[in-house]
């Protein structure tokens, strides 16, 4: 009686023991083999953190680096693709408001609202706003798109399937499918500049230095400076997408 | 000016108000329209099927065959809108080999590979749970 | 207590089983050799990533050769604008030192981009004419020297 008792509990316990095995040895097995997840290793500290700052205040509209940006990085030329632009903001009196940009600002603006209507007006540059937690990396079904240890938001050319979720993805429309590669395309914050040790071309290129660029990591550095010192906000912050794009003087208005 | 945007040059002339210029083009067209279609076509003829099977509707015997054929037939070419939507077609096996796992399309190739798998031996072997 | 097990579920399983293995070995050759390094993507893309060539030089590159432009360009208000600003991309130019490798930009949209009068450019942060009133026919160069705007040429 006892011992059948005994006998049972053991082929229960043999059975449950083998069970357990297998699972561990299964998922050791698909682990080893990365079928399910490729966990992401620490980020490097050692490497900078880059984050971007626009100025409102002080950027003209004259769209030096939409024209740099299409020139530096091939982007083509036509009106439906760019990686960075500007757009005009006419708040009326009336509180209606106007946007414009016409081709991206490159060729510069004209004042279409008489001044006398005008409540008030200024130029947005908008860029890749290099999220933290981005909805385009999220939504790429093949890992094409990804951070980089520096916090560049990049795009792997040779993998992308071009399947156009991630330019649909984007919050802010800085993505678009490349007309010649067929892939997606981005902002990549010049980063075969940024490993040369030049600043991106917008930036190279900015006449009145409305646009910065450093390292958040680095706590005693420009970047952070201009944070502490003035009153910043990102582009829509409710879908929060930690956006690393800082706006100096944003105005509701900007969607 | 480029006769292939011609399209897109035609969008800005009439869109009124303000849009992203990178928006102007409309990204998923009409073969992600037609994708679900089909995919109701073979569900549905699927079912039709099932109610002969499994829920006993005698009145649709005649239908069971075909039904189960249209299902299988239009299972096999549900994919395709997808993949020549693709621009870069020929590397679609990598939404199979290294799928992220919170994307949404990824997954979902995933549960489409089990349908298709299930649909396939399920039918033929008679287990329709 | 014993399930029956319909004898096709050993079947399907078997089937399942050779399925995934296929799959899975098929995988072993087919995923990248750096995917997953550092996170879910092919860390060999970030040096591809690195590969294009630069248009745009900086301008410590173009005062290796043009001091004297960088001397009259400190002195006024255009002191803070990179070359490539106006001049456009420099890399072609900085290689092989030919002019007609370089933008040399003229006219008055040009200049216009930034200094035409517009409501929504701060008067602190450029200084603005009305291209409709200033000197309506002339080029901006004939009296300003685009390096050192205040120092008229008559």
């Amino acid at each position: 009686m006892g011992n059948e008792k005994i006998r049972i509990s053991r082929r229960k316990f043999l059975k449950n023991a083998t069970m357990v095995a297998g699972a561990a040895f299964g998922y050791a097995w698909l682990k080893s083999s990365q079928v399910l997840l490729f966990a992401a290793e620490p980020k490097d500290e050692s490497l900078p953190w880059y984050g971007i700052v626009i100025d409102i205040q002080k950027c003209i509209g004259c769209g030096s680096c939409a024209k740099a940006c299409k020139n530096e990085n091939d982007v083509p030329k036509e009106p439906f693709f760019f990686r960075t632009w500007i757009e005009q903001y006419t708040v009326k009196n009336d509180g209606s408001v106007n946007i414009v940009s016409p081709n991206g600002g490159i060729d510069g603006f004209v004042q279409t609202v008489p001044t006398e209507e005008i409540f008030k007006s200024f130029f947005v540059p908008k860029m890749c706003n290099h999220c933290a937690k981005s909805p385009c990396i999220q939504v790429c079904p093949v890992g094409a798109t990804y951070d980089s240890p520096e916090g560049v938001v990049l795009i792997d050319e040779k993998y992308c399937i071009g399947c156009r979720y991630c330019v649909q993805a984007c919050p802010y429309g800085c993505r678009f499918i490349h007309p010649v590669k067929k892939v997606a395309n981005k902002c990549t914050l010049c980063y075969h500049r940024l490993k040369k040790g030049l600043a991106p071309a917008c930036m190279e290129v900015c006449p009145t230095g409305a646009r910065m660029y450093g390292n958040l990591r680095d706590k005693n550095g420009e970047l952070v400076k201009f944070l502490k010192e003035h009153t910043t906000q990102v582009l829509r912050p409710h879908l929060n997408t930690g956006s690393k794009l800082y706006y100096n003087a944003l105005s509701s208005e900007v969607r | 000016m480029d006769p292939h945007f011609q399209h897109l040059y035609d969008i800005l002339a009439h869109s009124q108000g303000y849009i992203f210029p990178n928006e102007i083009d409309l990204q998923w067209g009409i073969l992600i329209v037609v994708y679900p279609f089909i995919t109701g076509l073979v569900a549905g003829a699927f079912i039709l099927a099932s109610l002969e099977r499994v829920f006993k509707v005698k009145i649709l015997k005649p239908t069971y065959q075909i039904a189960l054929l249209t299902a299988l037939s239009f299972l096999l070419v549900a994919t395709m809108p997808l993949i020549s939507h693709l621009s870069q077609p020929q590397r679609a096996y990598e939404i199979m080999i290294t799928p992220h796992s919170s994307s949404a399309m990824a997954i979902f190739g995933f549960v489409y590979l089990w349908l298709y798998y299930y649909s396939r031996y399920g039918s033929t072997t008679g287990i329709v749970w | 207590m014993k399930f029956y097990i319909p004898p096709q579920i050993p079947r399907l399983a078997i089937a399942f089983a050779i399925f995934i293995s296929l799959f899975l070995l098929l995988r072993h050759f087919l995923v990248p050799d750096t995917f997953g390094k550092y996170g879910h993507y092919r860390a060999a893309s970030l040096i591809d990533n690195e590969q294009p060539e630069i248009h745009y030089s900086g301008q410590e590159a173009c005062f290796k050769c043009h001091q004297n432009i960088e001397d009259k360009k400190a002195q006024d208000v255009h002191s803070e604008i990179h070359c490539e600003t106006c001049h456009g991309p420099g890399e072609k130019h900085v290689i092989s030192s030919k002019a007609e490798d370089i933008f040399k930009p003229s006219g008055r949209e040009f200049c216009g981009k930034c200094h035409a009068l517009n409501a929504a450019k701060l008067k602190s942060a450029v200084f603005q004419i009305d291209l409709e009133k200033h000197n309506v026919g002339k080029n901006c160069i004939e009296c300003h020297n685009p390096h050192q705007p205040w120092e008229m040429k008559k």
